[in-house]
């Protein structure tokens, strides 16, 4: 007797293709051992060409933290679709049960959990390294961080997926994906820039708005169109 | 053994002879839509360079107002909304001719963009003192460009036809979607420091003189723009054309 | 070649400074940036131009490969 086969749930689904994505990426940690070292090299480079005197801390550190998180995000972006080529794994992947846009938001959700290792190792150095005194509101600098790389992987996977098409897929990828990051990373560099001075949160409500709007809008839209991207 | 086909009398396997062909869509003649705008647009600059008066307060440099707003009026809103609509027509409807408009209306903007964006730095040199100042515009339509220009690269990087009109599709699609927060971001962030005088087509009170002239430019852009469409349309439809003869 | 230009609407503008700043025209004229004017429009002349060119030469090239 088989037993019936049921369409894994949408959840489900989607992270059982994140715990795949993961556990490859962690068993080799190639990506991500490359995005610690572009973080490390990025936060010594700043912070010996700065001076201290002449700029405070506040100003110069929101931009090296999101040079940092946008450049080793795509670091994990370009390997994100690269895993099926081989052997056209994709197609059996496509095969499986899973539906087209689990399988999307399991590819978004490794990105995202890739991108926050990353996020875990960069913020402490930066916040060291720049003598940065947050206090009490590195919450609100952990909830804009997680905002923006919502928006960052979402965006980001889809286009990994249209680049994994083409024969430039490594310069193609931040080509594409850059002016999609401008109003993530300005919001969330201003935001940021807010707190580390010291200013309460409500004084950055615009740029969260932006964030939150964005977020919506580029998810859903990530979703719906991540099924064209496939070449049935 | 040569094999003649017994059809055209010429060997079988040759190219087709190019002027015989009506796959290439060949367009015979002067084209009119291209001169007329070319007489619009000389027209237009005689009068802004010589039959216009002098702006008191910037000097001659204000008659680039001429050239860098119609331009930008055709190269952000008609181009990039071509291409906005015809990505996202082209996913719901897969006619190859919405994509063959996708790609000419992008290129066709990036060089209009160009334009405001060459423009407006001179223009910003002689006003304010600085090559670049993160005016809202310029920098809006800097991301603009930068975006339609990672566009016409997907393009150029996927092979196969089909692949390329709907991979490139999705992307004018997102693309659409983003705009507005592109003008979103860029006002907040103006916002917060002051506002460079900009080159506002929303000025005050031009005289009529200015007026008639900037409406005069504005047509002949207008002209320029669809008679540059239709020849890189035009262009597109011969290349894909060959490509699919040469790979049939 | 300079076109003479009535002198009383540039220099003579009437001023309504209601909510405006204020602007005392210059004697002698507005400032001469026509080098940037001529620049402005040199460039733009030379792009459309270039353009145009570059589709000819495509068609060209695709004609006569075919």
């Amino acid at each position: 007797m088989t037993l019936p086969h049921r369409e894994p749930r949408f959840l489900t689904g989607a992270w059982q293709v994140a715990r795949k994505d993961l556990l490859i990426e962690f068993r080799t940690r190639s990506a991500f051992l490359a995005a610690s070292v572009f973080a490390v090299l990025a936060v010594v480079i700043f912070r010996f060409t700065w001076d201290p005197t002449g700029i405070p801390a506040f100003e110069l550190a929101p931009g090296v933290l999101w040079v940092i998180f946008t450049f080793a995000g795509l670091l994990g972006l370009n390997r994100s679709f690269a895993l099926e080529q081989q052997d056209r794994a994709f197609d059996g992947l496509l095969a499986s049960q899973l539906s087209r846009e689990s399988i999307f938001a399991g590819k978004v959700i490794a990105n995202l959990v890739f991108v926050a290792a990353v996020q875990a190792l960069a913020l402490p150095a930066v916040a060291l390294f720049f003598d940065l005194s947050v206090g009490s509101a590195w919450w609100a600098v952990m909830a804009i961080v997680l905002l923006a790389s919502v928006g960052l992987s979402a965006v980001g996977t889809l286009f990994a997926a249209i680049a994994s098409n083409t024969r430039m897929a490594e310069l193609l990828l931040p080509m594409m994906t850059l002016p999609f990051f401008v109003p993530l990373v300005i919001p969330a560099a201003q935001a940021s820039a807010l707190i580390m001075r010291g200013q309460p949160i409500e004084d950055g409500l615009s740029w969260l708005k932006v964030l939150v709007a964005f977020d919506l809008v580029f998810v859903s839209a990530c979703v719906v169109a991540f099924p064209f991207t496939i070449e049935e | 053994m040569a094999m003649v086909s017994s059809t055209t009398g010429r060997p079988v396997g040759s190219a087709p002879d190019a002027a015989a062909s009506p796959l290439l869509g060949e367009h015979h003649g002067v084209d009119l839509l291209m001169s007329a705008a070319v007489i619009a647009c000389v027209a237009a600059v005689v009068r802004a360079l010589f039959f216009t008066p002098v702006d008191a307060m910037l000097g001659a440099v204000q008659k680039i107002f001429y050239l860098h707003v119609p331009a930008a009026v055709v190269g952000l809103y008609i181009a990039c909304g071509l291409l906005a609509v015809s990505s996202i027509m082209y996913l719901w409807i897969k006619d190859d001719r919405i994509d063959r408009l996708a790609e000419s209306s992008a290129e066709v903007g990036l060089v209009f963009m160009g334009i405001v964006l060459t423009t407006g730095p001179i223009w910003g040199r002689s006003s304010w003192g600085t090559w670049w100042a993160w005016e809202a515009r310029l920098t809006s339509t800097l991301f603009l460009w930068l975006l339609v220009l990672a566009y016409l690269v997907l393009r150029g990087a996927v092979e196969s036809q089909e692949s390329r009109a709907r991979l490139s599709a999705v992307m004018g699609s997102l693309a659409a979607l983003l705009v507005p927060f592109i003008h979103l971001t860029v006002k907040l962030f103006r916002g917060m420091h002051p506002e460079p005088v900009v080159l506002a087509p929303e000025k005050p009170k031009l005289p009529i003189e200015m007026l008639t002239t900037f409406g005069m430019a504005m047509v002949a852009f207008l002209l320029l723009f669809f008679a540059l469409l239709r020849m890189r349309y035009r262009w597109t439809t011969m290349r894909d054309a060959r490509a699919a003869l040469l790979s049939a | 070649m300079t076109l003479t230009l009535p002198i009383s609407r540039v220099a003579l503008r009437v001023q309504d400074t209601a909510g405006t700043v204020a602007f005392v025209p210059k004697p002698g004229g507005p400032p001469d940036t026509s080098a940037y004017m001529w620049g402005g429009y040199a460039v733009a002349a030379i792009v459309y131009v270039g353009y145009v060119l570059v589709l000819r030469r495509r068609i060209a090239n695709t004609r006569r490969t075919s």
